[in-house]
C-alpha cells in the first residue's frame, strides 16, 4: 500500500470564501474516507453550496486546500475533477440539447468509452424512468426528469467522489429511493459521498456520518448518535438535534406570531 | 394609463437592474430616471458641440455655406426615418434575446394584464431604453439648425422624432410576437428538421421586417427611381421626412398631411402589435423530440474538426456551442444580422444602372470585408456568454482553460468565415471583378474575419455576462461599447490601405501600387489578430480560475 492509497478519499483543510463583505465559509476542514457518505446539514445560507463549489474547483478558495485523493486540487485540477461527479442544486442544463446528448456530452468530456456508456446510460435512463423521453429537448423536461438527467450525467464516468448538492429534490418517491439504494451501493465498492439535504430523514437514513453548518463554520461532526450526545439529546430525532445545534428550536413562539 | 405607467416603470427596471452578479446596477442607476438624466446629459453634450459647429458653418463663404445648410437641411429631414432603423437593430440584438426558457415563467403570463397594455407599456419601455439615440442627435443639430434659422424645422424634426421612436417600438413588439409566432408553429408542426426550420423562419421574419423598414434601404430604393415624392409617399417610414421638408419649405397643406400620416401610421403601428401579440403569443414551450434514433454514443461528433487540430473533446465543445447557436430562440436573431447587412450591401451593387457597364470598383468588396467580419466580431463576443447559467457545468468538467478558448474560436471562425466566403461568392458573382482583384479582396476579407473573430473572442472572455434574466446579455454592456469601438476601427484601418488606393486612383495623374496597400493591409490584419488571439488566450486562462457570477 503506498503512502496515496492512505489518504482520505477527499480532504478539507481549513477553507475561507468571502464574497465581498459576506463571509461564506470560516476554516471548513472535513475528510471523507473511501467509501464513506457524509451529510451536510445546515440551514439556508449556511455556507453548504459553496462548500461544494470549492471542492469541484468553481470557485477558488481565498484560503486553504482541498485534496483528493492525496493530490492537491490546485496543483492538477482536470485530473482531480476526473475522480469527481457532481449534482449541483437545481441544475442548470444545456437546455437545447436532448436528454442523451446532454449526458454524451458530458461523458465524452470525461472520455467514457462509447461501449461502456451505451451500456451504462441505457441502465439509468431505464431505472429513472427517463427511456422514451431521451430525445426531447431538455428545455420540455419537467425539474424532476432535469434531475435525473444531472444524475445520470454525475454518475456516468464511475467517479471516486460524488459531490451531490440537493440531489434527490424534485424526484419521485421511487428514483428518490433508487437513487439512495444506489449511492449506498457505490458506497459498499469505494465511492465516496458528500451529500448536502435540508430533509433530516434522509441525513438519518443515509449517512455514515453527518457534519453540520451554520454560519460558514461546521459546528458539529459525527454519527448522528454522536451528534445526539453533543446534543444532550439522546433517543431524539436529527431534526431534534440539528434545531437545537443551530439555535432555532423555539420555533413555536414564530409560529404562534404568524398565525395572529 | 396608470397600469400600463406600472408595467413600463416594472420593464424600464428589468432592463437597469439586470447584471451578472443578478443583483442588478448599483445605486443611481437601479432608477429609471437614470435614462432621462442620461439623455438630458447626451442633450447637452451635443449641443455643446453643435453650436460651436454652427459657428464654424457660418463663417464659411458663401457657397460652401450654401452647401452646408443644404446638408444640414437633408439630416433634419432625414433623422425621423433614421430612428426606427435603429431601434429595430437595436431591438434584434437585445430585445429578441430574451431566453425562452423563462418565457412561460414570466409573471406578466398570470397577471390580469391586458395584451393591450403590455404592449403600450413594452412600446414606451423599448422607446425610453433607445430614447439615448435621438437625444444624441436633436443636441447635435440644435445648433446648426437654431444659427442656420431652421428652428422650427427643428421643433418638428423633434416631435416626429419622439413619434417613429415610439412606433420603432411596436414594431419591435410585432417582431417579438411573429417571431415567437414562427418559432412555435415550426416547433410544434415539424417533427424532423424543425430546428432548421425555425432558424431559416426566424432569420427570414426578421430579415423582412428589417429591410422593410431599413431607412438606408429605403432611401437607395427611391434613389433609384425618378419621380422620388410619388414612391416617397407610399412609403409611411418617409412620412414623417416629407412632413419636416415641407415644414422647411413652407408648404404647411403637405407638413399638415403628412405629420397626419405619420401619427396614424404609429397609432397602426400600436394597434397592429396589440392584434399580433394576442393572437400569436403562446410561451409554452414546445416539446420537440429531435431524433427517433436509438442511443449512438458520440454520434455526430464532428471527427473531421481534428483536421483542423482540434482535440475530441474540443470537438464535442464545438458541437455543442453550434447546437446551441442554431437551437436557442434568443440566439437566432443573431443568424439575422449577415443577410440583412449583405442585402443592403447587395442592393447598391445590384440596382447600380451602370453595374454592368462599368467594371467593378473595390468599393463592390465592402459587404465581403465588411459583414463577415461584423459577424465575426459580434458571434464571437457571446461565445463565453452564451454558456449562461450553465457556466459552472463547465467549471466542474475535467477540462483546460486552452480547450474551451480553442474551442470557443473555432466555432466563431467556422461561422464568421463560412458567412464571408458565401458573402464573397455572391459578391464577385455580381460585381464581376478582374482576376487579381478577386484573389486579393478575398485574402483582406478572410483577414478582416479573423482579426474580428480575435478581437470579439478576447472581449468576450474579458467582459461575459452569465446573467439569463431578463434576458441574456451575453456581454457586459462596457465591453460591448469598448468592443465595438475598437472592433469597427481596427476593421477600417484594415481596409484603408485598399479604400485610398480606389480614391487615389480617381485623381488624375495618380495610379497607386496596389499591391503593396494589399500588403499593408494584410500585414496589419495579422499584427492585430497576434495581439488579440494572444489577449483572449490569457482573458480565458483568467476567467477559468474562478466561476464569477
Amino acid at each position: 500500500m503506498t503512502p496515496q492509497d492512505r489518504q482520505p478519499a477527499l480532504w478539507l483543510e481549513s477553507l475561507y470564501k468571502s464574497y465581498g463583505d459576506v463571509k461564506a465559509v470560516q476554516g471548513v476542514s472535513l475528510k471523507l474516507e473511501r467509501g464513506e457518505i457524509v451529510g451536510l446539514l445546515g440551514p439556508n445560507g449556511s455556507g453548504k453550496s459553496t462548500t461544494m463549489k470549492l471542492v469541484l474547483g468553481i470557485l477558488k478558495p481565498d484560503s486553504g486546500e482541498v485534496f483528493v485523493y492525496g493530490e492537491r486540487s490546485a496543483d492538477a485540477p482536470v485530473e482531480v475533477k476526473k475522480k469527481l461527479g457532481y449534482v449541483p442544486e437545481s441544475p442548470q442544463l444545456y437546455e437545447f440539447l436532448t436528454g442523451i446528448e446532454y449526458i454524451d456530452f458530458v461523458a465524452e468530456m470525461y472520455g467514457v468509452s462509447a461501449a461502456e456508456r451505451k451500456e451504462r446510460v441505457s441502465h439509468f435512463l431505464e431505472g429513472l424512468q427517463l427511456a422514451g423521453h431521451e430525445n426531447e429537448l431538455i428545455s420540455g423536461y419537467s425539474q424532476g426528469m432535469k434531475q435525473k438527467v444531472a444524475i445520470i450525467a454525475a454518475l456516468v464516468h464511475k467517479p471516486k467522489i460524488l459531490v451531490l448538492d440537493e440531489a434527490l429534490n424534485g424526484l419521485d418517491p421511487r428514483s428518490a429511493r433508487l437513487v439512495k439504494d444506489l449511492l449506498r451501493e457505490l458506497a459498499t465498492e469505494g465511492v465516496s459521498v458528500l451529500f448536502s439535504t435540508h430533509v433530516l430523514e434522509i441525513a438519518q437514513a443515509l449517512c455514515d456520518r453527518v457534519a453540520i453548518m451554520y454560519q460558514g463554520t461546521i459546528m458539529a461532526e459525527g454519527t448522528v448518535g454522536e451528534l445526539r450526545q453533543k446534543a444532550g439529546l439522546p433517543g431524539s430525532t436529527l431534526e431534534e438535534v440539528f434545531l437545537k445545534m443551530t439555535g432555532t428550536d423555539d420555533l413555536g413562539e414564530v409560529v404562534k406570531e404568524l398565525s395572529r | 394609463m396608470g397600469r400600463v405607467y406600472s408595467i413600463a416603470l416594472v420593464l424600464a427596471k428589468s432592463q437597469l437592474r439586470m447584471g451578472r452578479s443578478g443583483r442588478g446596477g448599483e445605486g443611481v442607476f437601479r432608477n429609471p430616471a437614470i435614462i432621462a438624466v442620461i439623455d438630458a446629459i447626451c442633450f447637452g453634450v451635443g449641443a455643446a458641440i453643435g453650436f460651436p459647429i454652427a459657428g464654424a458653418l457660418l463663417s464659411l463663404s458663401p457657397p460652401l455655406r450654401a452647401s452646408a445648410v443644404t446638408a444640414i437641411v437633408e439630416i433634419l429631414v432625414f433623422i425621423p426615418a433614421l430612428i426606427p432603423s435603429v431601434v429595430l437593430v437595436a431591438g434584434v440584438l437585445f430585445e429578441l434575446s430574451v431566453s425562452s426558457k423563462f418565457a412561460s415563467s414570466d409573471s406578466i403570463n398570470w397577471l390580469p394584464v391586458t395584451q393591450a397594455e403590455y404592449v403600450a407599456a413594452s412600446t414606451l419601455s423599448v422607446a425610453y431604453a433607445y430614447s439615448v439615440v435621438p437625444s444624441v442627435v436633436m443636441g447635435l443639430t440644435l445648433g446648426p439648425a437654431v444659427r442656420l434659422g431652421y428652428t422650427a424645422t427643428w421643433v418638428e424634426m423633434l416631435l416626429l422624432s419622439c413619434v417613429s421612436l415610439l412606433y420603432g417600438g411596436a414594431i419591435v413588439e410585432i417582431m417579438r410576437a411573429a417571431v415567437n409566432r414562427v418559432s412555435l408553429a415550426v416547433m410544434s408542426r415539424a417533427r424532423r428538421g424543425a430546428l432548421v426550420l425555425r432558424l431559416a423562419a426566424t432569420v427570414g421574419v426578421i430579415l423582412v421586417v428589417e429591410v422593410t423598414f431599413n431607412f438606408v434601404f429605403l432611401i437607395d430604393l427611391v434613389g433609384k427611381f425618378e419621380s422620388a415624392l410619388s414612391v416617397v409617399a407610399v412609403v409611411p417610414v418617409l412620412w414623417a421626412s416629407i412632413a419636416v421638408r415641407a415644414s422647411e419649405s413652407g408648404d404647411l397643406a403637405q407638413n399638415a398631411l403628412f405629420t397626419t400620416g405619420t401619427l396614424l401610421f404609429a397609432l397602426a403601428m400600436l394597434w397592429a402589435a396589440i392584434k399580433v401579440r394576442s393572437r400569436y403569443w403562446a410561451p409554452t414551450p414546445s416539446q420537440l423530440v429531435v431524433t427517433s434514433k436509438g442511443y449512438a454514443p458520440g454520434a455526430g461528433v464532428p471527427f473531421g474538426l481534428s483536421l483542423f487540430g482540434l482535440s475530441r473533446m474540443e470537438a464535442t465543445l464545438v458541437r455543442k456551442d453550434l447546437k446551441g447557436l442554431t437551437r436557442r430562440r434568443e440566439l437566432l436573431s443573431y443568424f439575422a444580422i449577415p443577410f440583412v447587412m449583405s442585402i443592403i450591401f447587395l442592393f447598391q451593387i445590384f440596382f447600380n444602372p451602370s453595374a454592368s457597364a462599368e467594371p467593378s470598383t473595390l468599393l463592390d468588396q465592402l459587404p465581403v470585408w465588411f459583414v463577415g467580419g461584423l459577424f465575426g466580431l459580434i458571434i464571437s463576443s457571446i461565445s463565453f456568454g452564451q454558456e449562461g447559467r450553465s457556466a459552472p457545468l463547465l467549471y466542474s468538467l475535467p477540462l483546460s482553460a486552452k480547450e474551451v478558448f480553442r474551442a470557443k474560436l473555432f466555432t466563431s471562425l467556422l461561422l464568421a468565415v463560412t458567412a464571408t466566403l458565401c458573402i464573397f461568392v455572391v459578391v464577385t458573382a455580381i460585381s464581376r471583378p478582374a482576376p487579381l482583384e478577386i484573389a486579393a479582396n478575398l485574402v483582406v476579407g478572410l483577414a478582416i474575419t479573423v482579426q474580428e473573430v480575435c478581437i470579439g473572442t478576447a472581449f468576450g472572455a474579458r467582459y461575459p455576462d452569465f446573467q439569463e434574466r431578463p434576458r441574456p446579455r451575453f456581454v457586459d454592456p462596457v465591453g460591448i461599447i469598448i468592443m465595438v469601438i475598437v472592433g469597427i476601427t481596427v476593421m477600417f484601418v484594415t481596409a484603408l490601405p485598399p479604400i485610398l488606393s480606389q480614391a487615389l486612383s480617381s485623381v488624375p495623374g495618380v495610379e497607386p501600387q496596389v499591391q503593396p496597400l494589399f500588403l499593408a493591409s494584410i500585414a496589419f490584419a495579422v499584427a492585430v489578430t497576434g495581439l488579440s488571439y494572444g489577449w483572449a488566450r490569457r482573458e480565458t486562462q483568467k476567467l477559468f480560475v474562478e466561476f464569477k457570477w
